[in-house]
């Protein structure tokens, strides 16, 4: 069995414990503060609309590695951002030095919302349908892990429509 | 050139090695004219080792950095001190002691048992094979002796800052060399039992290695225990985190053998018990090393993770293991003695003892592998932690406490009734019984393991001061080195009890010229300052205590270091007879108030004294034995 | 005194009583940290366990049991943080060694030799 398990890669970065439940209780602005984001957003959604939600930061670097892939993303899919403990300008600087490809952000200054996901840190994104949490992925999503952890789900959900 | 030299000298001992594993198996069938040069030619292969080594550090001193692995853990700002100690803080150098540790103890063997007793050869012949085995695992799969040419860097990385502390430098030899000391319990059994001559058992001979042995053990870890406490920032002093699991079960199984060592000198029997603890003390130190370099386990204190290099080692550790176990197995009818053990009698209690401790050490197997076969089998992560191992082991160790105050009553190769036994330690139980109680309604602590606790270690304290009172008044000895190391193990567990009943923290947050009050201590944040030092940057924050009897500083520190930008916490520590106070700060809120952690430790340096205590028993316990 | 307290500090987190207290630092010394290779709330000063403590004060006072507290943090970071496994789901762990000893006290019964 040790053989085994050292054959073994490192840790499932799927958060399974997570997946099919309801989005809690929040009350936070959008980054730009043109509008309150409660979740209401969520629950008021059309019936299956996936929605991809994924939570960075501006000290984040693995976010910056990530942001190319998003803004190919950013196209196919619904793209909404949770910025986690930043400060809101800095946050905006990241934005507009880099692009911003999210229809928009939820500004969560003390991660309160993002604890109550689950969320230990930056890069991880949800898979959000009907008011549920399909997947949470702990960590930098490309195209190959998109491609395997994803696009099955998104599919699947396009196939029951 | 003399990182070739030294990479040859080990080279050569590992030839050698082999060499004198070949010559000693003649002697299993019969007396050998070759047995003469066997010492010899084994004292040679453990020269060229510590030459070997003795120019390895040579090197490390004077800042070879075409050796990789001095580049990569070492540098010309530290002090020699560090240079040396950074040998032994990654994965091949650790190792390269371990195997220098080997021959150390080999050397001791070599030196003090009489050449012309039973068992000499075979024993410095099994040695020298396991010598061979982890030497080829050394130079063919993690050698310290590779290279950076042709270009070598002028200067050498920085180690990780929390490695530039003396007791973390000392804690991995010390280790060692308890470890490794148990090779010659097993080295000695495993020929004793390969050679199949039932008749006579001198194990006394090797009793006094392998108490030496448990003292360095003991002290490794105690010493582990202190560092962590006053270097981690959070007042803990065991975490039962894996690593320090797997130095536990050898320890435990390293006290079963001392008992069985002590036995064997007033009893003939129970030779399968202790034939068995040898192999086991051993080969659990020995998985005990190949955890921590595989990278099975998650742990702050993980060297190499590296799964090839633990396939190796779990093939050699299983090859060296099996081969006495195989033997064991195969013989163990002749092992038994002709009697059988008394009920209630001395062996009887001891191997009850050795029962214990087998729990003891399958419970923490249990706890280590089960999350591993959790995730394996059903991708299921599950922690086991403090909780767990707590909850198990009180229960345990109070079983223990009473068996072994029982056992004071029992007689030797003679059936007790259970009436006289228990009759002895009445009174001890009773004087026991009233003072727990007196304490727990002082401290107003009520839980079982506090009561518990308190009741078996004063059961102890209580028995050998009867003991004492009644030899002095019949004018009989006591059995003084027993009666210490005895009294430590009770002190043990009254420390921790105490611990973890009294002790207490409280979180504030606090800008400078702030006051709050804790415990019967009026604190001050006086001031932030910052400072500059070689490699870091210090954020030190002073806090002024006072109390109706005292008044003090402490300085914790944030400290932040160049190279790795690492940055860590410095705990500040007011040490009083009985308690500690111990402060750190955390993060700056928002607010711009810092998070204060204070603490209030009692009896933790009482712990390490109780662990102390029993080293001095077992010391003392070797004195006036003819037999090394 | 020459001077005068200007400030007082807060106590980061003011407990109803002293029950609630140390059910909070018993609470944090069971739970992982969630970022942190291995080792409890109270060893982390990680920003995301200083979030989880801040969390599990506010359970408290809220009103949470202790289990129900260990679900919160179960349900969000996933079975491995808390480092009680739970008995119901684990019996092999917590049996086996009660099994152990007494087949170990078995054997040591009937041989005896």
């Amino acid at each position: 069995m040790f053989i085994l398990l050292l054959d073994k890669e490192a840790g499932d970065p799927v958060n399974l414990d997570r997946t099919r439940s309801a989005i809690p209780e929040f009350n936070l602005d959008s980054l730009n503060r043109d509008f309150p984001v409660t979740s209401q957003f969520f629950s008021e959604l059309e019936k299956d609309t996936i929605v991809v939600m994924n939570v960075w930061a501006s000290w984040c670097i693995s976010c910056a590695i990530e942001h190319p892939f998003l803004m190919e993303l950013e196209s196919a899919v619904n793209l909404i951002g949770l910025n986690y403990k930043d400060d809101r300008d800095d946050a905006k600087n990241w934005l507009l030095a880099k692009g911003d490809p999210y229809e928009f952000s939820i500004h969560d200054p003390n991660g309160t919302f993002a604890l109550d996901l689950g969320v230990s840190g930056a890069p991880e994104t949800f898979l959000i349908v009907n008011n549920e949490v399909v997947l949470h992925y702990v960590g930098i999503v490309n195209q190959d892990i998109w491609m395997n952890y994803f696009d099955p789900m998104v599919q699947e959900i396009f196939d029951k429509k | 050139m003399i990182g070739e030299i030294s990479h040859f000298m080990s080279f050569l001992s590992g030839l050698i090695f082999l060499a004198v594993f070949l010559l000693s198996i003649p002697m299993y069938s019969s007396s050998s004219s070759l047995q003469r040069f066997v010492p010899n030619i084994f004292f040679v292969a453990v020269l060229s080792l510590f030459l070997s080594f003795s120019l390895f550090v040579y090197l490390a001193l004077t800042d070879d950095f075409s050796m990789r692995y001095i580049a990569s853990h070492s540098n010309t700002n530290l002090p020699g001190f560090y240079k040396v100690s950074s040998i032994w803080s990654a994965h091949e150098g650790s190792l390269f002691l371990w195997i220098v540790f080997l021959g150390l103890w080999g050397i001791i063997f070599w030196l003090f048992y009489n050449s012309k007793e039973d068992l000499y050869v075979e024993t410095l012949g099994i040695i020298s094979l396991i010598l061979f085995l982890f030497l080829a695992f050394l130079l063919l799969v993690s050698s310290p002796f590779e290279r950076l040419l042709p270009i070598s860097p002028f200067e050498g990385n920085d180690i990780n800052p929390v490695l530039q502390d003396p007791a973390l430098a000392i804690h991995p030899p010390m280790l060692y060399l308890g470890y490794v000391g148990f090779i010659i319990a097993f080295a000695f059994n495993s020929a004793y039992l390969i050679k199949q001559d039932f008749t006579e058992y001198p194990v006394a001979r090797i009793k006094n290695f392998s108490l030496i042995a448990w003292a360095f053990l003991t002290l490794g870890i105690t010493l582990g225990s202190w560092w962590a406490y006053y270097e981690l920032g959070w007042g803990g002093y065991w975490f039962w985190d894996p690593v320090e699991n797997v130095a536990l079960m050898p320890w435990l199984a390293a006290t079963a053998l001392v008992h069985m060592l002590f036995v064997s000198n007033q009893s003939k029997s129970i030779k399968a018990w202790t034939i068995f603890l040898s192999l086991l003390v051993f080969a659990l130190s020995l998985f005990g090393a190949f955890i921590v370099r595989s990278g099975i386990i998650d742990s702050v204190h993980s060297f190499a993770n590296d799964p090839t290099r633990g396939l190796y080692l779990l093939l050699i550790s299983s090859v060296i293991v099996s081969i006495p176990l195989f033997y064991y197995l195969r013989f163990l009818p002749n092992l038994f003695s002709q009697q059988s053990i008394k009920v209630l009698s001395k062996e009887y209690f001891i191997s009850l003892n050795n029962v214990l401790f087998l729990t003891g050490i399958f419970i923490i197997f249990l706890g280590v592998l089960y999350p591993l076969f959790m995730e394996f089998f059903f991708d299921d992560r599950i922690s086991v932690g403090a909780p767990y191992y707590n909850l198990l082991f009180a229960p345990l160790a109070f079983v223990a406490a009473s068996t072994m105050v029982l056992s004071t009553e029992s007689l030797w190769s003679r059936p007790n009734s259970l009436q006289e036994i228990l009759r002895g330690s009445l009174i001890a139980s009773i004087a026991s019984s009233i003072v727990t109680v007196i304490i727990a309604l002082l401290t107003d602590t009520f839980a079982w393991w506090f009561l518990g606790g308190l009741f078996f270690s004063l059961l102890i304290f209580f028995k050998y001061l009867q003991s004492v009172i009644i030899s002095y008044l019949d004018q009989t000895k006591v059995n003084v080195a027993s009666m210490i190391a005895h009294f430590g193990f009770g002190m043990l567990i009254m420390t921790i009890s105490l611990n973890a009943a009294l002790s207490s923290e409280k979180t504030f947050s606090m800008k400078t010229g702030s006051s709050a009050i804790f415990a019967d201590y009026n604190f001050t944040f006086d001031n932030l300052s910052k400072l500059s030092k070689s490699n870091h940057d210090v954020l030190e924050a002073t806090f002024i205590f006072e109390d109706d009897k005292n008044k003090f500083l402490l300085k914790p520190q944030k400290r932040k270091y160049f190279t790795r930008g690492e940055i860590t916490t410095e705990s500040a520590i007011k040490i009083f007879p009985l308690h500690d106070v111990y402060i750190t700060i955390g993060e700056q809120q928002t607010s711009g108030g810092w998070i204060v952690n204070v603490q209030l430790n009692y009896y933790t340096r009482w712990i390490w004294v109780a662990a102390v205590i029993m080293t001095l028993g077992i010391l003392l316990s070797m004195r006036k034995k003819k037999y090394v | 005194m020459i001077f005068s307290i200007s400030l007082n500090a807060e106590e980061l987190f003011d407990f109803q009583d002293l029950q609630t207290e140390t059910r909070y630092y018993q609470l944090i010394d069971e739970i992982r940290c969630p970022k942190c290779t291995s080792g409890s709330l109270a060893s982390s000063n990680a920003p995301v366990s200083e979030d989880l403590k801040k969390k599990i004060f506010e359970l408290l006072e809220d009103g949470y049991t202790d289990q129900d507290i260990r679900n919160y943090v179960v349900e969000r970071f996933g079975k491995d943080s808390v480092y009680q496994p739970k008995f119901s789901e684990n019996i092999f762990l917590w049996l086996a060694p009660l099994v152990f000893i007494i087949f170990l006290l078995s054997i040591f019964h009937f041989v005896r030799r």
